[in-house]
C-alpha cells in the first residue's frame, strides 16, 4: 500500500469522474473510501492500491482504490 | 426431359425472385412505417420537368406545347428566367415523351420530376437540433442506404435502461429501440440495467429511437442492442467480467462490440477475448481514453480493436482525448467548455439517459469524452455491416478510407480522419463489389487456362454466361454508382447470390453454409443441363465459386460450423472446389464448346 498526496477534483468527463490530482502531472481515478472524501478541492493524503485489474468509464488515469484518508 | 429441366429452372428462378420480393417488401414495408420515409416517392407520377432554352419566346413555348400535346407551366416564379417548366402527362407516355424532348433543340434538358431523395429531411425528433455530432458525421446520407437492420451491437458498459424492472425503467427514447438478450456480469443475472447513466447514453448514440417525434436520434436506429453490464454504479468493473462479456457477445451473434471503457494497463485475458471475438467476425470499437496522452489506453490499444479519439464541433481534437499513431479514426466526443455552433448548449453529445446513479429518473443529458466518440463509430460500423460488408477488417478499412481528412491526421491523433458515415455507406457496396469482381476475374482466368481458350472463349463471351457469372459473384454492385443506389431491391441485386443470405435471413445468418455451398449452383446446373441456359449455369457456378473464395479470405464466421481445426474454412474450400468443378463440367459438357475451332468440343459433348 502506498501514499498519494493531492487534491480531490470532479472531472466533467463521462458524466462526472472523481480524481486525485497530485499537482505533479499524475492523475488517479478514485474508487471507494469514505463519502466525505468526495469533495471538490479537498486536499488529502490517501493510502491505497493501484488496481491494474479494474477498468472504468473515466479513462483519465490509473484507478486508485482508497483504503485510508488523512 | 426437356420439360423437366424447364420446370425445375422456372421453379428455382421463381423461388429466388419470390424471396427477393418478400425481402424487398419487408424493407419497403418498414420504410413505409417510418415517418421519415412517408410521402417521399422517388419521382412524382406522370410529372416531368423541362428546362427550355433561356431565350425562348412565349410563342415558341406555345408552339412546343402544341407539338407535343402538353401543358407546360412554370415550376415557380423563380423559374421564369431559367425557363424551368413542369407538365403532367400520362405515366405510359413519360419515357417516350422525354426521349423526344431531349432531342428537341428548344429544350436544354427534360427528366421525370424527381423528389430530391428519400431522406432529405431531418428526423422529426425535436432535440435533433442539438445533435451537431450526427450532422458532422453525415448520418442522414447514410440513412439513404439503411438504418442498421439486422445487426446486433453489444454495449459493454454500465448496463442500459432497457426494461421496466423493480427500481429500473426503460427510458422514453429507447421505446422503439430493438434489444436482444444481454447479461449482467456484475450481479450475475439476466437484468443488465443501468445504475449509472453512462451505458444508456452510449447505447442511445448507437440506436436511440429515431423519427418517433420524441427526444433525440441514434445512428443505427434499427440495429439491435445487446446490453452487457460489466461496470458497477461507480463506473468501475473487473477485467475478468469484461473479458467474459466480450466472449459472450461474440458467441451470441453480436457483429459489433462497443467498449467505451478502459484503463492504462494491458490485460492478457481481455486481449485474448478480443482476439477471439475478432476471429468470429466481430468489429470491436473502443474509446482511446481521456488522459490527454500520446498513447491510447486498453482495450483500444490491442491490435484487433478500433481506437477512437474524440473531436469537437470545429473538428479539432478534444483537449482531453488521447492521441498518437495508434488512433484509427476520430469522431465527435464533444467539448462542453465551448459552444462553437452557437445553439445555446455546451458542445457535448446529447442522448436520453437516466440521472447519474438514479435509475428512477431520466432526461436528455449532454456528456463529453472518448466514450461518446466511440459509439459513433460503432453505429457507423453497424450501418456498413447492414450494407453487406461483414468482415471486420473490411468494415474498418471502409470507415478509414472514407473518413474526412482534417490535415492533421497522424500528429493530432485523428487517425485516418473524422468519421463520415455517409461517405462510408456510399462506398461500402462499391468497394466490396470491386474486390469480389477482381477475385471472380482471377477465378475465371484460372478456369480459362484449365479448360483451354478454344473451348472457353465462345461460352464466356456469351451474355447469359457473363450475367450469371456476375450475379453469382459480385452482383450488380455498379448500380450503387447510380441514383438507384440504396433502394431496397437494388440493395439485394447489388450482392452476389451467396451474399443474398443477408437479404433473406439477416446479417446474423451471414455466412450461411447453404448459400455458401455448391447446392444452389448444382440445382441451377441440373435445371439448365443440355438446354440453351447451360452456359449460364456454368457462369453461375464459377461466380459462386469466386464468392465463396472471397469469403474464405475474410474472418467472418460460417454459421453453424465451428471454427475449431479450421472446419469453417474447410467447408468453404471444399465448396469452392466443387463449384469450380461444376462450372468446368458444364463448360466441357456444353454442346457449343469448341464449335468455333475444330469441332473437338462437339465430339466431347457427345
Amino acid at each position: 500500500m502506498k501514499s498519494f498526496k493531492g487534491t480531490v477534483k470532479k472531472s466533467d468527463l463521462e458524466g462526472g469522474v472523481w480524481i486525485l490530482d497530485t499537482g505533479k502531472g499524475d492523475i488517479f481515478q478514485l474508487k471507494g473510501g469514505p463519502v466525505d472524501l468526495y469533495e471538490n478541492g479537498k486536499k488529502v493524503t490517501i493510502r491505497g492500491n493501484i488496481r491494474k485489474d479494474i477498468l472504468g468509464i473515466g479513462m483519465i488515469g490509473p484507478v486508485l482504490e482508497v483504503h485510508e484518508t488523512t | 426431359m426437356k420439360k423437366f429441366h424447364s420446370l425445375l429452372f422456372i421453379c428455382l428462378f421463381a423461388v429466388l425472385i419470390l424471396s427477393q420480393s418478400v425481402a424487398a417488401d419487408d424493407i419497403a414495408g418498414e420504410a413505409a412505417s417510418d415517418p421519415a420515409y412517408q410521402n417521399h416517392p422517388i419521382s412524382a407520377p406522370g410529372e416531368i420537368v423541362v428546362d427550355l432554352k433561356d431565350n425562348i419566346s412565349s410563342n415558341e413555348i406555345e408552339k412546343l406545347e402544341h407539338d407535343y400535346g402538353i401543358d407546360l407551366s412554370f415550376n415557380s416564379i423563380y423559374a421564369q428566367d431559367e425557363k424551368v417548366m413542369t407538365a403532367l402527362v400520362s405515366d405510359y407516355y413519360v419515357s417516350s415523351l422525354l426521349a423526344k424532348l431531349k432531342k428537341d433543340k428548344r429544350v436544354e434538358s427534360a427528366e421525370p420530376n424527381y423528389y430530391y431523395h428519400i431522406m432529405a429531411s431531418k428526423p422529426n425528433d425535436p432535440l435533433y437540433k442539438y445533435q451537431w455530432d450526427l450532422e458532422k458525421i453525415n448520418v442522414r446520407k447514410a440513412w439513404d442506404h439503411n438504418r442498421g437492420e439486422g445487426v446486433i451491437v453489444a454495449v459493454i458498459d454500465t448496463g442500459v435502461a432497457f426494461e421496466d424492472s423493480g427500481r429500473f425503467h426503460k427510458v422514453e427514447d429507447l421505446a422503439d429501440t430493438l434489444f436482444v438478450k444481454g447479461y449482467n456480469f456484475v450481479d450475475k443475472n439476466d437484468h443488465p440495467n443501468d445504475d449509472h447513466a453512462h451505458g444508456t447514453h452510449v447505447a442511445g448514440t448507437i440506436a436511440q429511437s429515431t423519427n418517433n417525434s420524441k427526444g433525440v436520434a441514434g445512428i443505427a436506429y434499427r440495429a439491435k442492442i445487446m446490453p452487457l453490464k460489466v461496470l458497477a454504479a461507480n463506473g468501475y468493473g473487473k477485467v475478468s467480467d469484461i473479458a467474459d462479456a466480450v466472449r459472450y457477445a461474440a458467441d451470441h451473434g453480436a457483429k459489433v462490440i462497443n467498449m467505451s471503457l478502459g484503463g492504462p494497463f494491458p490485460s492478457f485475458a481481455l486481449e485474448s477475448a478480443c482476439n477471439y471475438a475478432h476471429s468470429k467476425g466481430v468489429i470491436i470499437v473502443c474509446a482511446a481514453g481521456n488522459e490527454r496522452s500520446k498513447r491510447v489506453g486498453y482495450p483500444a490499444g490491442y491490435k484487433v480493436c478500433v481506437a477512437v479519439s474524440a473531436t469537437r464541433f470545429d473538428d479539432k481534437l478534444a483537449p482531453y482525448s488521447n492521441r498518437g499513431k495508434r488512433v484509427d479514426i476520430a469522431a465527435p466526443g464533444g467539448d462542453m467548455n465551448v459552444d462553437q455552433n452557437n445553439d445555446g448548449m455546451p458542445d457535448g453529445i446529447m442522448q436520453n439517459t437516466i440521472q447519474i446513479k438514479n435509475p428512477e429518473k431520466e432526461g436528455y443529458y449532454v456528456f463529453q469524452g472518448t466514450s461518446m466518440a466511440c459509439p459513433h463509430v460503432a453505429g457507423a460500423a453497424a450501418l456498413v455491416i447492414s450494407a453487406g460488408v461483414t468482415d471486420p477488417n473490411e468494415v474498418l478499412s471502409i470507415l478509414k478510407k472514407t473518413a474526412r481528412k482534417t490535415g492533421f491526421e497522424m500528429e493530432e491523433g485523428h487517425g485516418a480522419g473524422v468519421l463520415d458515415v455517409g461517405a462510408a455507406l456510399d462506398n461500402a457496396g462499391i468497394w466490396h463489389g470491386w474486390l469480389k469482381l477482381i477475385i471472380a476475374i482471377i477465378v475465371l482466368i484460372i478456369v480459362i487456362i484449365i479448360v483451354g481458350i478454344a473451348d472457353s472463349k465462345k461460352l464466356m463471351l456469351s451474355g447469359s454466361f457473363l450475367f450469371a457469372w456476375i450475379m453469382g459473384s459480385c452482383g450488380l454492385f455498379f448500380l450503387n454508382y447510380t441514383k438507384a443506389g440504396g433502394l431496397p431491391l437494388v440493395n439485394i441485386l447489388t450482392r452476389g447470390v451467396p451474399e443474398m443470405d443477408i437479404a433473406f435471413l439477416g446479417v446474423n445468418a451471414h455466412i450461411n453454409p447453404i448459400f455458401y455451398s455448391v447446392l444452389i449452383p448444382f440445382i441451377a446446373g441440373v435445371a439448365c443441363y443440355k438446354t440453351k441456359w447451360q452456359k449460364a449455369g456454368a457462369g453461375f457456378a464459377l461466380g459462386i465459386a469466386a464468392s465463396i473464395l472471397f469469403a474464405m479470405f475474410g474472418s467472418t464466421d460460417v454459421k453453424w460450423i465451428p471454427g475449431t481445426f479450421l472446419l469453417d474454412k474447410a467447408w468453404l474450400l471444399i465448396n469452392f472446389a466443387l463449384c469450380l468443378f461444376l462450372g468446368w463440367l458444364l463448360i466441357k459438357l456444353n454442346p457449343e464448346a469448341g464449335k468455333s475451332t475444330d469441332g473437338q468440343g462437339q465430339n466431347k459433348a457427345e
